[in-house]
């Protein structure tokens, strides 16, 4: 029979060897890619072009800088009201209007042993002020951007924005704006 | 004979589906959703002032290790023998210029006391607004001859915080001078 044949076993263990070795590593690095993204200033030809070009004209340079920050902030804030982000019909805004608080709770649903969990839902502005901070989440000191993340993963059940891509910076950068004119304390009251 | 080909039929089948779920578990990053939820649940299992210490234990952690980091030559894989802190001594600046690399220009080197507070900010090698996190690993790329850090790890998100702690007490303006 077939099925009883050494080299039958052999092939069919080799098989299962094969898949798992699939399933561990094809994806880890499949899931690496999404994560980190194209290394946005990995590129230094890339960079050094952009620094000829603003050499070689710094008054351009200048207007160039302010415009581009203007246009990061408006993209910003788009992004704050774009349910695309998430797949849940929810924005950043829907819980932070205008980037304070609805003053509710936001839930995370029981899952194989863990939760529910209700948490108060934070007013934005001055909170960037405090980051990098400790969340209980990563149980780490985390970047603003990492904690946007979390939200739009947790509460958008949405993919995380690759921290490199100018969509994570320019989101970062307008919940970053809510908190202009307030003291920088990193990790808050924590961090004293 | 017949039992040992179904039991071993069955295992294939098992192990491929065990195998092709933990891939989509993987790709749809549940794995540290789980872990989200697990450490939010350890740490509701605290009472309050062990809740207390232990987050200030761990931002504390950060910083001093965001600071090591800022000392070490070998951050983000830097190959030249600079650190952080060879052109930003405590923080702040020799006060010299560093040299773009393949370039004759000369850039002064700035002090990050206070540098934080205007971040995300456009720079000029990105040609976009960009984070702190990003900013570190442009000089780690640039002067240090490393290939910077992996961002999401506890020391990317560490050196941040070093980096920004020197603002403390500083007003946030972001973009400073490019958002006037």
């Amino acid at each position: 029979m077939i099925m009883n044949t050494i080299s039958f076993r052999l092939f069919s263990g080799a098989l299962v060897l094969i898949l798992f070795a699939f399933g561990c590593t094809g994806t880890t690095a499949r899931y690496k890619a999404e994560e980190y993204g194209p290394r946005h200033s990995g590129n230094m030809e890339l960079a050094l072009a952009n620094i000829d070009k603003a050499m070689g004209d710094m008054k351009a340079a200048k207007m160039n800088a302010m415009k581009v920050q203007k246009a990061a902030l408006n993209d910003g804030n788009k992004l704050f009201n774009d349910t695309g982000l998430g797949t849940n019909g929810l924005s950043c805004n829907s819980c932070h209007p205008s980037g304070s608080t609805t003053g509710g709770e936001a839930e995370i649903k029981k899952k194989m042993g863990h939760g529910p969990f209700k948490i108060p839902i934070a007013n934005l502005v001055g909170a960037s002020a405090r980051f990098p901070k400790f969340k209980v989440p990563n149980n780490e000191v985390i970047t603003l951007a990492t904690m946007n993340n979390n939200c739009i993963r947790m509460f958008m059940s949405g993919k995380r924005l690759p921290l490199d891509s100018p969509e994570s910076f320019n989101l970062a950068a307008y919940v970053s704006s809510l908190s202009n004119g307030d003291e920088v304390q990193v990790g808050g009251n924590m961090g004293k | 004979m017949k039992n040992k080909g179904t039991i071993l039929g069955v295992f294939l089948i098992s192990s491929f589906l065990f195998s092709s779920c933990s891939m989509m578990a993987k790709m749809m990053g549940m794995e540290d959703k789980m872990k989200a939820m697990e450490n939010m649940d350890m740490v509701m299992a605290m009472s309050s002032s062990e809740k207390m210490s232990h987050m200030a234990s761990k931002t504390s952690a950060a910083l001093k290790q965001g600071s090591a980091l800022f000392s070490d030559p070998s951050t983000g894989g830097g190959t030249n023998g600079l650190s952080c802190n060879s052109c930003h001594p405590g923080g702040g600046t020799t006060g010299g210029e560093a040299q773009i690399p393949m370039r004759e220009y000369q850039i002064p080197v700035p002090s990050l006391v206070g540098a934080a507070s205007t971040f995300p900010k456009y720079k000029i090698p990105n040609n976009a607004v960009i984070t702190l996190q990003q900013m570190n690993n442009n000089c780690i790329r640039m002067f240090m001859s490393g290939k910077g850090l992996e961002l999401n790890t506890p020391e990317a998100w560490s050196l941040e915080a070093h980096v920004a702690s020197l603002s403390n007490g500083e007003e946030v303006h972001v973009g400073g001078m490019m958002s006037q």
